[in-house]
């Protein structure tokens, strides 16, 4: 038995999607320990909000169940793919968060066990969440993919569907804007 | 070696911008909602399968627009350059298109669809007119059909009939004119239109003012050339000898007759006559006159030496 799971915890991303495929939850959640830091990572940046980051990331990695059947092997991969499908569905809540407003979304209670370390963050983490939340979506996008998740420009280009120069563009004024925000806030003097 | 994205202050600031580590139970939660059914709505938008790239707009309402105004003028440009190149049948005049595709030589440029006069009532119907090849252009056709009309128009007795016959009768002169050949058909048709034109008041007004100019300048040309033809005689009758040969032969001869010192004096007194003034010349004159009458007893023909008149200083050499 324990031979069989270490022969399915070997088992290549591709491989699992395939027995993903065929509806076996064990393979989803192995790729989702393999990779489910990643649409984390990227939401809560993004979203600077670990509930908001929780849902984000599940949803991803639900969407990996939704679409398994027309998963092509040999593509980019499944970290390529959280990756994009994680900053689309956070660009799509920011966007949504304009129309809906903060009140007219219903209280929820912080049930993540981090609340208090969030409480206790020092200020400067604080001041540049603020200033990251601060940047127009896309930007907030471009920082988080190329600073924070060390993508290439032209991966980030192509996760945002813009061309590269469009993208080199928009990541120069995403950079100038949270340097001048964050030096703004007296935090990196 | 690249250029870093930040400063390293604000690159280190940013770095403190740390993330924890997935909270507790995310594995459960994950597969409870799987175990539920949980699964959110799928998105194209969100995870595209096959095409990976993410729409920026999605399927919006401006994309709809756009897709629907594209698509009426793509039609709208079909069915004009279908109508342009004659594909419902003649070709149709389009602005822009017929002239792009006459350019590119594909069909020709066809006439605009400018509105056509109302038709007026034809001399000549096309069934009466029978069936001639219209190549063949006889020099004096348009002159015969004009001078057809004008035998008519001046003919008292066609003048008094009713319209109708005269249409009738105008209309078989001129089917015997095409079937004897003296007029062809495009012949007929320009010489109708001159007619036509002929009618309308305006230009038969600028037809009278153009006819009226020529004639003025053909008056004028002719004054012209009457000037530079009297001209020319008068130089002619300048040319010509004043006195008659005859006559200055018969005076030379009479001079001879004159004894040598008065045949000095006269020539001196002529010579003196030529630079004298008008009183000098009359005492000239008279001494001339003087020696004429002493030397006629001798000789008659002394009496033509005299001069004819006083101021004219013409010399018998």
């Amino acid at each position: 038995m324990a031979t069989t799971a270490q022969a399915i915890a070997s088992e290549s991303d591709d491989a699992l999607m395939a027995r993903v495929a065929a509806r076996d939850a064990d393979a989803l959640r192995l790729l989702a320990d393999r990779h489910a830091d990643i649409p984390w990572r990227i939401a809560y940046r993004m979203l600077n909000d670990a509930a908001e980051a929780e849902d984000v990331a599940q949803d991803a990695l639900l969407r990996l169940w939704q679409y398994a059947e027309r998963w092509q092997a040999g593509g980019p991969g499944v970290a390529a793919w959280l990756t994009r499908v994680s900053t689309n569905a956070c660009l799509d809540r920011i966007r949504r968060r304009r129309f809906v407003g903060d009140d007219a979304v219903p209280e929820r209670a912080d049930e993540s066990p981090l609340a208090d370390e969030k409480i206790e963050q020092d200020d400067v983490r604080g001041a540049v969440a603020t200033c990251i939340e601060a940047l127009p979506d896309r930007q907030r996008a471009a920082i988080v993919l190329t600073y924070y998740e060390e993508r290439q420009n032209r991966m980030a280009a192509d996760i945002l569907a813009m061309q590269i120069k469009a993208f080199e563009s928009l990541l120069f004024r995403a950079r100038a804007s949270l340097r001048d925000c964050v030096e703004g806030k007296g935090v990196g003097a | 070696m690249t250029e870093p994205a930040f400063p390293p202050h604000i690159a280190a600031a940013l770095d403190r911008l740390t993330v924890p580590p997935l909270p507790k139970g995310f594995g459960d939660r994950l597969a409870a909602r799987l175990a539920a059914g949980d699964l959110p709505a799928e998105s194209n938008s969100i995870a595209p399968p096959l095409a990976p790239t993410r729409r920026r707009f999605g399927n919006t309402g401006w994309r709809r627009s756009g897709r629907i105004v594209t698509v009426v003028a793509a039609f709208g440009i079909a069915t004009a350059t279908a109508a342009a190149s004659g594909f419902f049948g003649a070709p149709v005049y389009v602005p822009v298109v017929s002239d792009a595709l006459a350019k590119a030589k594909l069909v020709e440029l066809p006439q605009k669809d400018f509105p056509k006069p109302k038709a007026k009532p034809a001399v000549v119907s096309k069934e009466m007119v029978p069936a001639k090849p219209e190549t063949e252009l006889t020099p004096n056709g348009r002159q015969a059909v004009r001078a057809l009309y004008q035998r008519l128009r001046t003919d008292p007795e066609f003048r008094a009939l009713p319209r109708q016959e005269r249409l009738a009768i105008a209309r078989q002169e001129i089917e015997t004119m095409l079937e004897k050949g003296e007029v062809t058909l495009p012949e007929l048709r320009r010489a109708l239109a001159e007619h036509r034109l002929l009618q309308n008041p305006a230009i038969r007004r600028k037809i009278g003012r153009e006819l009226a100019r020529r004639e003025m300048a053909q008056r004028k040309k002719a004054a012209t050339g009457a000037a530079v033809e009297d001209k020319a005689a008068n130089r002619e009758q300048l040319q010509q000898p004043r006195i008659d040969p005859a006559k200055a032969e018969a005076r030379r001869e009479a001079f001879r007759q004159l004894p040598p010192e008065q045949q000095a004096r006269v020539r001196e007194l002529r010579e003196q006559m030529r630079t004298a003034a008008p009183a000098e010349r009359r005492a000239i004159r008279r001494e001339l006159l003087a020696i004429v009458q002493s030397a006629s007893a001798a000789s008659p023909e002394a009496q033509k030496i005299a001069p004819e008149n006083e101021g004219n200083g013409e010399v018998v050499r």
